[in-house]
């Protein structure tokens, strides 16, 4: 059956043979029903539902997870891409997220930010995501906000009520940016092309060459042009080195904007014309966005 | 290397002496990561190498051999991460015997494993049933549990240094090698963004921005072209334009 609306369910499992069960389940229902089938998983869990499915699973698009814990923004432009493709196709789609966090102290918030980025992104679409937790290997924070802020819950109750905001867990849980005294200004108070040209200068001074560099000019362009758009001048350009990362802040005199989830919402067709902090998170591996001392900071990490 | 690789494809296809095999081929390195946190009294070097073959299985599943990068490179890094993550349990700023800690995990670990059962939080007393810890026990683990503890705060003992557990636990070598078998892995993508401009526009950005080249003015770039600097001008609008578009969407990732 069509759906009007996202159902946004989330499912805990503690074995592999519970996961592929409820998730093959899951898929022939929404085919059998006439619907397109999405898988978005790590490779070993596609492994274990084309098993399960047989021939079925030709049926199935496939999409691998594993990069979500590097760059989040470039994992949902993929998988969108594949809903509208299949949205082109059938009347409603069953996307199957299999959720595996990366190893990172704070990797589970950037599987926090796609799930809420997911509910937002296709609240109005004929969409069903069942989104699999591994009790194995969820921390335990995730799987706290997952019983707390998912809209439905497999075969049982949401833990308290009424339902916390997905939004609002990523913005409650996420911990304020450290300060990078680093950094230092590269640019400052002209226009967007000497700015570029002076982070140009600045990244080969400090040996970041080939498709980083390429990248970070293109990121801090889009948040130059956000700063001179929506923000005040003067703008400044600041960038340094932390650890193996790349950092480019760009900070503008404005009040900024109040939205942990800024450039995750997609952009319409894929192909169409993408609002500047869309391409931004594409091209970084994570933004931090944030007021102080009257001004407003856009902190790219590449 | 050839039968590093078979057995990689073999333990992601499932195979069980397979894996048993990777494993035994890598503990000596797992040993190795596991000898950098001998300092930690409280954590049992068995429990680390555990902790350690999970990490390397992790790695094993998502490594992807098309890049050609040594498996040890990736998997070292997932290795680390899951023994950090063991720090991270057993290590609290929180004073605790070893006893205690351990305890602490025992109630973290019911605790999940009921909210995953029964779709809610557990009661101090249902906690206490299923750990088999009295009540008293399972409140003051609760109150210790709530106490600050974060792998920022600062190693007892290690105050003029400041050095913090996220500080002693980094590894620029490992995470250099993730880092950069990330980069292969979005490298499809990244080459795509230059991919497709013209010659001459991929020459003007690289040289109005000093990539890999020596910088130059957009005057210097008209000389070189034989273009007047408004058109040089447009011809990198253009090419940012382009480059725009290909990192807005990604090349499609979809296999059927």
């Amino acid at each position: 059956m069509s759906q009007p609306e996202l159902r946004h369910t989330a499912f805990v499992y503690s074995s592999d043979a519970e996961y592929v069960e409820a998730a093959a389940d899951f898929l022939r229902a929404g085919l059998e029903g006439g619907e397109g089938a999405l898988v978005a998983a790590p490779r070993d869990r596609q492994a274990l539902i084309r098993r399960a499915l047989g021939s079925v699973s030709e049926e199935v698009g496939f999409l691998d997870l594993a990069a979500v814990a590097d760059r989040p923004a470039r994992t949902l432009a993929a998988q969108y891409a594949a809903l509208y493709e299949r949205l082109r196709r059938f009347p409603a789609v069953r996307l199957l997220v299999g959720v595996e966090p990366g190893p990172a102290q704070d990797g589970w918030l950037d599987w926090l930010g796609y799930e809420a980025s997911l509910e937002r992104a296709l609240a109005a679409m004929p969409v069903w995501a069942l989104c699999g937790y591994d009790a194995r290997r969820t921390p335990a924070p995730m799987l706290d906000a997952v019983l707390r802020g998912h809209p439905a819950l497999s075969g049982g109750a949401r833990l308290g009520s009424p339902r916390a905001d997905l939004t609002e867990i990523l913005r409650e849980r996420t911990p304020l940016p450290r300060a990078l005294p680093d950094l230092r200004t590269v640019a400052a108070g002209e226009g967007p092309e000497a700015l570029r040209e002076q982070l140009g200068a600045a990244l080969a001074a400090q040996g970041v060459g080939g498709s980083r560099a390429l990248e970070t000019v293109l990121a801090a362009n889009e948040a130059i042009l956000n700063a001179f758009g929506h923000g005040e001048p003067p703008v400044e350009v600041r960038l340094g080195r932390v650890g193996n990362l790349v950092v480019c802040e760009v900070v503008d005199q404005g009040p900024g904007f109040d939205d942990p989830l800024i450039g995750f919402d997609p952009p319409g067709e894929p192909g169409g014309q993408a609002p500047g902090m869309w391409v931004v998170r594409q091209l970084v591996k994570k933004l931090e966005a944030f007021p102080s001392d009257a001004r407003f900071t856009v902190r790219l990490w590449l | 290397m050839a039968r590093e690789r078979h057995l990689l494809a073999l333990t992601e296809a499932g195979d069980r002496t397979a894996t048993e095999e990777l494993v035994t081929a890598f503990m000596p390195a797992i040993n190795g990561v596991a000898n950098l946190y001998r300092s930690f009294a409280s954590l049992e070097r068995r429990e680390l190498q555990q902790e350690g073959v999970v990490g390397l299985l992790r790695a094993a599943r998502r490594y992807d051999q098309r890049y050609e990068t040594p498996f040890w490179a990736y998997a070292s890094w997932w290795v680390r991460q899951a023994m950090q993550q063991l720090v991270a349990e057993l290590t609290s700023p929180v004073v605790l015997s070893d006893r205690a800690t351990r305890s602490l995990v025992q109630m973290k670990r019911a605790r999940s494993a009921f909210a995953q059962a029964n779709r809610r939080e557990p009661s101090d007393s249902e906690l206490a049933e299923s750990t088999k810890m009295p009540l008293d026990q399972i409140q003051h683990l609760i109150s210790v549990e709530r106490a600050p503890s974060s792998l920022q705060a600062r190693l007892p003992g290690d105050e003029e240094m400041a050095t913090t557990f996220v500080e002693r636990l980094a590894d620029p070598a490992t995470e250099e090698d993730y880092e950069r078998i990330v980069d292969l892995a979005g490298g499809e993508h990244i080459q795509d963004l230059a991919a497709g401009l013209e010659e001459r526009e991929r020459r003007i950005v690289f040289a109005h921005y000093g990539i890999d080249c020596r910088q130059r003015t957009l005057r210097e770039i008209g000389r070189e072209f034989d273009l007047s600097v408004e058109r040089v001008r447009q011809l990198e609008d253009r090419a940012l334009g382009k480059l725009r578009q290909a990192a807005a969407w990604p090349a499609s990732t979809s296999r059927r």
